[in-house]
């Protein structure tokens, strides 16, 4: 072992973190490296100060105000709950009404017409196609790459199953969660080759989606350190989206991967060619 | 069931009172983990109080995937890294520490009548908070769950959702910057 090969392991070494075999060598480099021994003692040091900073107490008439931001809060809420019951009636008013017309039109144009053609982009024109013109009800299925895409499937959860299940090399919902919580890297390695990707994945395919989540937890942040563990940038941001620098259809997939962990993903945006893709963040309710 | 899970599942129903119990379990660690985050008691108590009020308003979504514990600590990191994104600025201390660039020096000054050994320890650690005040959030809050809050890498990789590995490696380089950013003062 090197210097700077121990360097990388001293601080997981004081909080008792490396395994066996890397102790020893950590231990044996140690043992004859004076520079190292000094700099392991200086990082115990400063664990030790930083330890030894102690709490605060909690400032005087703290919970009276918490508590009186709590009431003022229910009242404000009970005002704001009001509203959501009216605006969600009209959501799905507007949802049926939507239906209601896509359906006229599949029926005026035939089951083999396209309600709207997609531009070709890196051969994903047949997919696109096939897709689209099957479901364009749900803009959230034409998601699912998958060219066995049961029209039917209008719940995105069964989506992704199916197309797990037919020919796609994605990964079953454990392995998904394993690789949300753990190694990003496994995630991206179970995406397989491009051609895969094209018949049997998943991945986003224009320039904005809308994400709904039920967890408070979910920001753009969130969104930006999954994004960064595959090479993707940001772009812009603000209170509830994202925008990131999407540069290939595996950062494309990548990105699908990492959003259907956190929520539902519908896309909303209409171009087709850009680098950029903008997530919202949309609030269940 | 624990008598935490009670106090949830009462909370989640309505029960104010539970719901106080659950505050005064956590609003100490809370508060603490935002002052050391924002480095102000002013800022400090203000984030610990929207961090509460969205646990009171989202208590109904917390299906026990979690601890509640994690639950909590990560609506305060969110709270308190997009406060860092509505304008604060901070002077960053560089996590580049192989090169001799932006290392925080700090004039140690005082006048206190004090022990020269007290007055030195004082600004010890005045030199030491000043250093972890200006981390990047990211790495400021491993250094705070960590070595303040002795949280273990597990637990701190569920509250901030990323792999057991960033854990790792940020606590190395946000310590590996301390201790270049303390140099002199810790031998």
């Amino acid at each position: 072992m090197d210097c700077r090969g121990a360097q990388e392991l001293i601080s997981s070494y004081i909080d008792g973190e490396l395994n066996g075999e890397e102790t020893r060598q950590l231990e044996v480099h140690i043992e004859n490296c004076s520079e190292c021994r000094q700099r392991l003692e200086r990082m115990k040091a400063m664990v030790r100060m930083v330890g030894e900073l102690g709490e605060e107490e909690l400032p005087d008439g703290f919970l009276d105000r918490l508590q009186a931001r709590l009431e003022a809060e229910q009242v404000t809420g009970t005002v704001r709950r009001q509203h959501k019951g009216v605006s969600g009636w009209i959501k799905w008013a507007s949802i049926a009404a939507a239906a209601a017309v896509i359906i006229l039109a599949i029926k005026v144009l035939g089951p083999d017409g396209l309600l709207y053609t997609s531009p070709k982009e890196d051969g994903q024109a047949d997919l696109s196609a096939r897709t689209e013109s099957a479901a364009p009800q749900d803009m959230s299925e034409s998601l699912m790459a998958d060219s066995s895409q049961d029209q039917g499937a209008q719940d995105e959860g069964t989506a992704a199953g199916d197309a797990g299940a037919s020919d796609a090399p994605a990964a079953d919902a454990g392995e998904q969660q394993e690789s949300r919580k753990g190694d990003f890297g496994a995630s991206g390695a179970e995406l397989g080759t491009t051609e895969e990707a094209l018949v049997g994945d998943a991945y986003i395919k224009s320039d904005r989606v809308e994400l709904t989540v039920q967890d408070v937890c979910i920001t753009p942040q969130t969104i930006l350190m999954r994004a960064l563990q595959h090479g993707m940038d940001m772009v812009d941001q603000t209170q509830d989206s994202i925008t990131l620098e999407v540069t290939s259809v595996e950062q494309r997939r990548a990105l699908y991967q990492e959003l259907k962990l956190l929520g539902t993903i519908k896309e909303v945006g209409t171009n087709f060619e850009s680098y950029t893709v903008t997530v919202v963040i949309v609030e269940h309710e | 069931m624990s008598d935490e899970a009670l106090l949830i599942e009462k909370a989640q129903n309505g029960d104010v009172s539970a719901f106080e119990k659950l505050v005064s379990l956590y609003a100490k660690k809370i508060y603490n983990y935002c002052y050391r985050m924002m480095d102000s008691r002013e800022d400090a108590e203000d984030l610990a109080q929207e961090v509460f009020i969205k646990v009171y308003q989202n208590l109904k979504s917390f299906k026990g995937d979690s601890k509640f514990s994690t639950w909590i600590y990560r609506i305060a990191y969110n709270t308190c890294v997009d406060r860092y994104r509505k304008g604060r600025k901070l002077d960053i201390v560089s996590l580049n520490y192989d090169k001799n660039e932006d290392h925080v020096e700090i004039e140690l000054v005082s006048n206190d009548p004090l022990p020269e050994e007290e007055v030195i320890k004082r600004e010890r650690y005045r030199k030491l908070l000043t250093c972890i005040a200006g981390l990047k959030p990211e790495y400021k809050t491993v250094i705070i769950l960590r070595d303040i809050q002795n949280y273990s890498y597990a637990e701190i990789a569920e509250i901030l959702q990323v792999p057991l590995g960033t854990v790792k490696s940020h606590i190395s380089r946000a310590r590996a910057a301390l201790c270049d950013a303390l140099k002199g003062m810790l031998d």
